[in-house]
């Protein structure tokens, strides 16, 4: 884990690091030598170029920027990027909202939230919605491009403050009267191995030393973090069907 | 929006005005029929019963022009008072003996109150009373005698005339006062949309420098480091989370989130849920307090480059704290021996306190080096304590 030495950095959430010891089973689909596609959408000039400018010099293809919401998700379906790299704070339509349509058009595209923000709400509604990941936009470079990397590659991006989020929305989920699935299935809980890895990485400890801590391999460290994920976007998708529902029953 | 609220205003009627506007409107119809209905009952002692259907009939073109145009105008009004003044004193010449020597009654009837209403509600109480007591003027010199019928009726003149232009003034007055609170609201709303909009401005470029900062390194590292705090506290403010001060002075239970945030400051992590997590404010104090001994132990023994997270998990009928970090850590051997020697100071003041509250604490080494102490607070008080 990047431990950052510094201790100047006060941010709320620091990128979980990537140990390169999870290669055989990375889904690296993309043709040898060809660049990640990727797309800004920031309402701020100075934060698109600079993230567009990282970008580039890493290597990486920028096939287009947006400057509001609603011209994030156009530019994002007629480009089809391998990564999105989203600000919260967009004009038009919310980044939330754009992860919304982007899912309701059935988009390929993973997206990595980046935001300024910090508000707790914008980003799990985000989260929710499908984005895979986040970053505080202070987040230093190469934190940033390996986020984006990762993404690309389908893995989740999370941070410690994210976890939190994920973590207290499935104790508020739990809290509530038990959800009926789409099919009857009961509405996906956490195991208890999910939760106590949340917890961990909620408490800054880096995957490797949680599978130390566990007797697990790094592996399935990354794939209960991934499993969170996964049942918070179906939760959420049961949610959007049951308002649907409630919505038709009432017109 | 700032705009159409002001518009709405200056529109000067209120609910109240306009519903007595539309009252008069009916009113001046029925009293025309009434007038013409007692006409047609004294008809045989009229002395001229041509010439006073005529002049009905007069009256109810104009009653029929006042209800189609709907003015509202002062001319208009003064007009319908010439109207029913002249069709009151016509009553000397050609209605009944009765009516023309004693004011039993007038041909145009109780219509000739309706241009006072108009003019009450257009001037106030001060129209009101002139317009009344211009027609009650009106209606003696019709019969010429002062002391007579006119004159008990005209009381009531007088006072309904006063009375809704009374009413009409505070009307208008509450309107303005509305009118100047909704463009307050408007602008306090406009002020807060340019507030957001300019924070957010400063907020990305402190993140810009924050993040240039860190990638240049050395001297510009620590201003970008200073560029973060600044941008923290900022958008503390910006996302407008209220004092927990502020909060349990109103007394209700307060937002444990909200009072760490002000408790866990520089290389500490604050990781929370995104829904309140709500204590009474006793509690949450202490639990403040705790975590603070925490950190502040962190800081003493963790070394220079530790950093620390404080986890908030609000499992519904409890709450879990945890503060870890990843610094110099301590063995479970040396914990149990140290707590043994009674050398657990600060640790012990933590266990205190959260134990008061019913809960329990676990101190123990954190995963991969450091130290994690987890405190379980329940919300409601046990039984036990």
């Amino acid at each position: 884990m990047i431990d950052s030495p510094d201790d100047l950095q006060p941010d709320e959430f620091d990128l979980e690091e990537v140990d390169g010891d999870d290669g055989p089973d990375r889904s690296d689909y993309r043709p040898l030598g060809r660049p990640l596609r990727v797309v800004v959408a920031d309402d701020h000039p100075m934060w698109r170029d600079a993230v567009a400018r990282d970008l580039a010099d890493a290597g990486f293809a920028v096939v287009g920027t947006a400057a509001d919401g609603p011209s994030a998700v156009r530019k994002t379906l007629s480009v089809s990027p391998d990564v999105l790299v989203l600000d919260l704070n967009l004009p038009g339509l919310q980044g939330p909202g754009v992860c919304a349509e982007l899912a309701r058009s059935g988009s390929t595209a993973r997206i990595l939230v980046l935001s300024v923000s910090g508000e707790p709400n914008d980003v799990l509604s985000a989260i929710k919605a499908g984005a895979t990941g986040y970053l505080v936009k202070s987040a230093r470079r190469e934190e940033f491009l390996e986020a984006v990397r990762r993404t690309a590659d389908g893995r989740a991006v999370f941070t410690p403050g994210l976890a939190g989020l994920v973590l207290g929305e499935f104790r508020r989920l739990h809290n509530q009267p038990p959800v009926e699935g789409i099919d009857g299935q009961p509405a996906p809980e956490l195991t208890e191995r999910e939760t106590e890895v949340l917890r961990l990485v909620a408490t800054g400890v880096s995957y490797k030393q949680i599978a130390t801590q566990l007797f697990i391999s790094h592996r399935t460290v990354q794939n209960h973090v991934q499993n969170t994920l996964t049942k918070l976007h179906l939760h959420n998708r049961i949610e959007l069907v049951r308002y649907a529902i409630e919505r038709g029953l009432h017109d | 929006m700032a705009t159409a609220i002001r518009r709405a205003a200056t529109d000067d009627d209120s609910l109240v005005l306009n519903a007595l506007w539309g009252a008069l409107r009916i009113f001046r119809v029925l009293a025309w029929f009434y007038a013409l209905w007692s006409i047609w009952v004294r008809h045989a002692e009229m002395a001229r019963l041509d010439i006073a259907l005529w002049i009905i009939g007069a009256i109810g073109v104009w009653t029929a022009y006042m209800y189609a145009a709907r003015r509202r105008d002062l001319t208009v009004h003064l007009i319908e008072i010439v109207i029913a003044s002249a069709a009151v004193m016509s009553t000397r010449w050609i209605d009944t003996p009765l009516s023309a020597t004693t004011g039993d009654t007038t041909i145009p009837g109780v219509w000739q109150n309706v241009p006072v209403i108009g003019v009450a509600l257009i001037l106030g109480w001060r129209g009101g009373l002139i317009a009344s007591l211009v027609i009650t003027a009106v209606m003696i010199a019709q019969v010429g005698v002062f002391d007579s019928e006119p004159l008990s009726n005209a009381g009531l003149v007088v006072m309904m005339g006063t009375c809704l232009g009374y009413g009409a003034d505070i009307a208008r007055k509450e309107q303005d006062t509305l009118r100047l609170a909704l463009a307050k609201q408007a602008e306090v709303a406009e002020r807060d949309r340019l507030a957001r909009i300019v924070h957010d401005g400063v907020l990305q470029a402190l993140a810009f420098i924050h993040r240039r900062g860190l990638d240049i390194g050395g001297e510009s590292a620590r201003l970008g480091a200073m560029a973060a705090e600044q941008e923290q506290q900022l958008r503390a403010l910006v996302i407008g989370m209220p004092l927990p001060d502020l909060e349990a002075a109103v007394d209700g239970p307060i937002d444990l989130r909200r009072a760490l945030d002000a408790a866990v400051t520089d290389s500490a992590t604050l990781v929370t849920s995104a829904e309140p997590v709500e204590l009474e404010p006793a509690k949450a104090r202490e639990v403040v307090a705790a975590v603070e001994a925490a950190l502040d132990n962190v800081r003493k023994h963790a070394g220079p480059d530790a950093q620390a997270w404080v986890v908030v998990d609000d499992l519904g009928a409890d709450v879990i704290v945890t503060v870890r970090d990843n610094g110099l850590g301590v063995s479970q051997e040396r914990i149990d021996a140290a707590a043994q020697r009674g050398r657990l100071g600060v640790v012990s003041s933590i266990k205190g306190r959260i134990e008061d509250l019913g809960g329990r604490t676990r101190y123990l080494p954190g995963p991969g080096g450091g130290t994690m102490v987890e405190m379980w607070i329940p919300k409601e008080r046990t039984a036990a304590s």
